[in-house]
């Protein structure tokens, strides 16, 4: 909810701003009557509260200035000023409520409160949705009477959504109601606090789609149906908003807005570094260089110019050092500057460029496809994900490629998407095996590499020779790019990379080798040969997954497994226990204490990589 | 864990809406702004962070003595404090880092990556 106060008092604005804001409401505060004229009728609030005694135009005066012109806006005023003669005064100016100073502020939140309840025709004092309750009293929701935990601006989307349930908002209409005129967030940001809320509702045990996207509209609260079956079919349907797109979006506004004053930014720069050329840079113009290039070093790298960040920084460092350099020195950075700024002036490929700047790290689609058309259209989807994409025609570029990356070192594929036909009457028959047989191969690597396969035809036949070759998942065209790109995205979850695996065994051999042993599969492997140790390690190491032996000192693995599962967040980490012994009493045991899964010792790497693998796949 | 709430100290607006949109994508942590030491001083004390990010060079009060403000006060003394900074010799770096601030990071830092290398210098979850 969005109010306006105008008031010029600085003690009170400061106290009510700052106790408003803790009740979730969204502030502009002005200090005149003009100006809170302008505001009032320019930006749209729930309520507006007024001082009577204001500069260049009063309380009373700009609420009849309200009222005359048609606001219906409901208006509290303050005022120092007592008894009934003034309050009939003001309420027939057109305010909805009246409070004399001093005044309790609890009184004044219950009276907001009551005067939007009022405008809402919600005369119930707490918002509802099923067994989802928001009480604007106390600020608090829980859900089953269950408190829920919500940032101020997902507690302010959720009663937003309540009050207006079930009308679409579009994303400018919450920025709206719910951020000041002072603040200009992204819609990125909206999607942000939207996307956390419905997570928090959905962990809560809320239908995933209580807060819907209307495609091309906005966002509504769903009415409470008893039948989820169709909810949930439209869930799968809904297009996902992705981080890295959110990202690429924030980083895109954000450049917009800063890409003139590093222009200037590199004038000022330059034209301290021609000032340095003729020897007449002054010292306040030295300073605004040094300033304009520390800017420029810390910025222009969030944007991919990592070239433009080293040169500012370079040209920091010697403005600061004020050290005699060569003629030839500023004559090169001069000439290096003129092209940066050329660079970012005419710079036509940004978008692509912030997307290489924050693609280090993301995965890599190997896609296997001489269909030129269809590939565009993957790689657009794929990137749009944030996942790079590297194509290559027939099975033979792939080996020639596949050895070179093996042989200098470089980045295999984290997964690989091939199309095969399976139509009898083609004309090359070998070529089917031949493609086969390169699923095959990626399923053959350590780690294997997930395979999957886009055939021309859905047969049973097909996919039975599809999964003897390792493929991970059979897609029958008609596929979009953008369902087969969803299937690669699960196929590349399912990779272990990065995975925290924490070992706890008092066999130091053992934990010695595990990490070179478990290597390829590329987990993040902590070891702790002393159990006593376990609680502080577990903490600072956050583990995926936890591999236990059984009898160590001081504490068994059943013991500290026992201890995992009563605790609230620890409870769902995998478990898996080793063991010399193979009796089916001890491994009872540890299945008993919570175990996910036992193996025995000694221990074969693939065996316990794959049995890893299996478990932090089962988690998700 | 994702009720986190990170303050930024930063004059910097391009600096500002970064950190804080970036954040809030990547980890869904809360991010508060202040544009000054004196501000984020006022900030720290009322909102009592997870932890602070601290720009080193602001005009008025720098990082270093917002920091020494910070930490000579009870209320906001256990925040803890990672240092932003342009400055990207080791030195300068292990000068900083003795200020009494868990983490030093550099700029221009990846803004997709920001808030996981926050997560790992405060042992944090995401």
């Amino acid at each position: 909810m969005r109010i306006l106060l105008v008031d010029d008092d600085e003690t009170l604005v400061d106290i009510l701003t700052r106790t408003l804001a803790e009740w979730n409401y969204a502030i502009d505060v002005v200090t005149d009557g003009e100006q809170g004229w302008v505001y009032g009728s320019t930006y749209t609030y729930d309520l507006i509260i007024l001082d009577w005694s204001l500069p260049k135009l009063d309380g009373i005066s700009l609420c009849q200035r309200f009222r005359t012109n048609g606001y219906s806006i409901p208006i509290i005023l303050l005022t120092s000023r007592h008894g009934s003669q003034n309050k009939i005064r003001g309420l027939d100016a057109g305010a909805d409520d009246y409070i004399c100073k001093p005044f309790d502020i609890e009184e004044l939140a219950a009276r907001i409160r009551a005067l939007l309840r009022r405008i809402n025709f919600d005369f119930l004092p707490i918002l509802g949705w099923g067994d989802l309750k928001l009480d604007p009293c106390s600020c608090t929701v829980t859900y089953q009477e269950q408190p829920l935990s919500l940032s101020t601006k997902e507690y302010s989307l959720l009663e937003l959504f309540l009050r207006h349930s079930p009308v679409v908002l579009s994303i400018e209409e919450i920025i709206e109601n719910l951020w000041s005129s002072a603040e200009y967030p992204s819609e990125a940001t909206v999607r942000s606090h939207l996307r956390n809320l419905r997570q928090k509702l959905t962990l809560a045990g809320l239908p995933e789609d209580l807060i819907s996207n209307i495609r091309g509209q906005g966002y509504c609260l769903k009415y409470p149906e008893p039948d989820l079956t169709e909810t949930q079919t439209s869930v799968a349907l809904e297009p996902q908003i992705d981080k890295r797109s959110q990202h690429l979006a924030m980083l895109t506004s954000a450049w917009e807005k800063y890409r003139q004053k590093s222009e200037q930014q590199l004038l000022t720069l330059e034209k301290a570094v021609q000032s340095l050329l003729v020897g007449n840079l002054s010292v306040s113009d030295r300073v605004s260089a040094i300033v304009s290039a520390h800017s420029l070093a810390g910025n222009l790298g969030l944007f991919g110019f990592e070239r433009g960040s080293q040169l500012a920084r370079k040209l920091e460092q010697l403005l600061q050092s004020n050290t005699h350099q060569e003629t030839a020195t500023w004559l090169q950075l001069s000439h290096n500057l003129q092209s940066l700024s050329q660079e970012i002036k005419n710079n036509q490929h940004l978008y692509r460029q912030i997307s290489q700047k924050i693609s280090e790290n993301q995965p890599l689609l190997l896609i296997i496809d001489d269909d030129s058309d269809f590939v565009e259209n993957l790689t657009k989807e794929a990137v749009d994900r944030g996942i790079n994409t590297k194509i290559l025609p027939n099975p033979q570029l792939v080996r020639r490629w596949l050895a070179e990356q093996q042989a200098s070192n470089q980045q295999l594929p984290d997964a690989v998407l091939i199309k095969i036909s399976f139509t009898e009457d083609t004309s090359i028959p070998s070529s089917r095996q031949e493609y086969l047989a390169l699923v095959a191969e990626f399923n053959l690597l350590v780690p294997s590499i997930p395979v999957i396969v886009i055939a021309d035809l859905d047969l049973f036949k097909a996919r039975l020779q599809v999964a003897r070759h390792g493929g991970r998942f059979y897609l029958a065209q008609p596929v979009s790019p953008s369902q087969t790109i969803t299937v690669c995205q699960k196929a590349l979850q399912h990779s272990s990379l990065g995975k925290k695996v924490m070992v706890v065994d008092d066999d130091i051999e053992l934990l010695q080798a595990l990490p070179v042993l478990l290597e390829p599969w590329g987990f993040k492997l902590t070891t702790l040969d002393n159990p006593r140790q376990f609680w502080d390690v577990l903490q600072a190491v956050a583990p995926d997954l936890l591999v236990l032996d059984i009898e160590m000192p001081y504490l068994s693995g059943i013991e500290l497994c026992k201890v995992l599962r009563t605790h609230n967040y620890w409870c769902k980490i995998p478990i898996l226990f080793l063991s010399v012994h193979s009796d089916s009493t001890i491994s009872n045991q540890a299945f008993a204490s919570g175990a996910n899964d036992f193996v025995n010792k000694p221990v074969v790497p693939k065996q316990l990589a794959h049995r890893i693998i299996n478990h932090l796949n089962l988690r998700r | 864990m994702n009720n986190k709430r990170i303050l930024l100290i930063d004059d910097e607006e391009t600096i500002q809406e970064v950190v804080q949109l970036g954040i809030e994508i990547e980890a869904g942590w809360q991010v508060a702004i202040a544009s000054s030491g004196l501000e984020g001083i006022d900030l720290a004390q009322a909102q009592q962070p997870d932890a602070i990010l601290l720009d080193v060079m602001m005009p008025d009060m720098d990082g270093i003595s917002t920091l020494s403000n910070l930490k000579a006060n009870a209320t906001t003394r256990s925040i803890p404090v990672i240092f932003l900074t342009a400055k990207t010799q080791a030195a300068e770096k292990d000068q900083l880092q003795s200020l009494g601030v868990v983490d030093v990071i550099t700029k221009p830092f990846n803004s997709m990556t920001l808030a996981s290398q926050i997560a790992k210098i405060l042992r944090w979850e995401m």
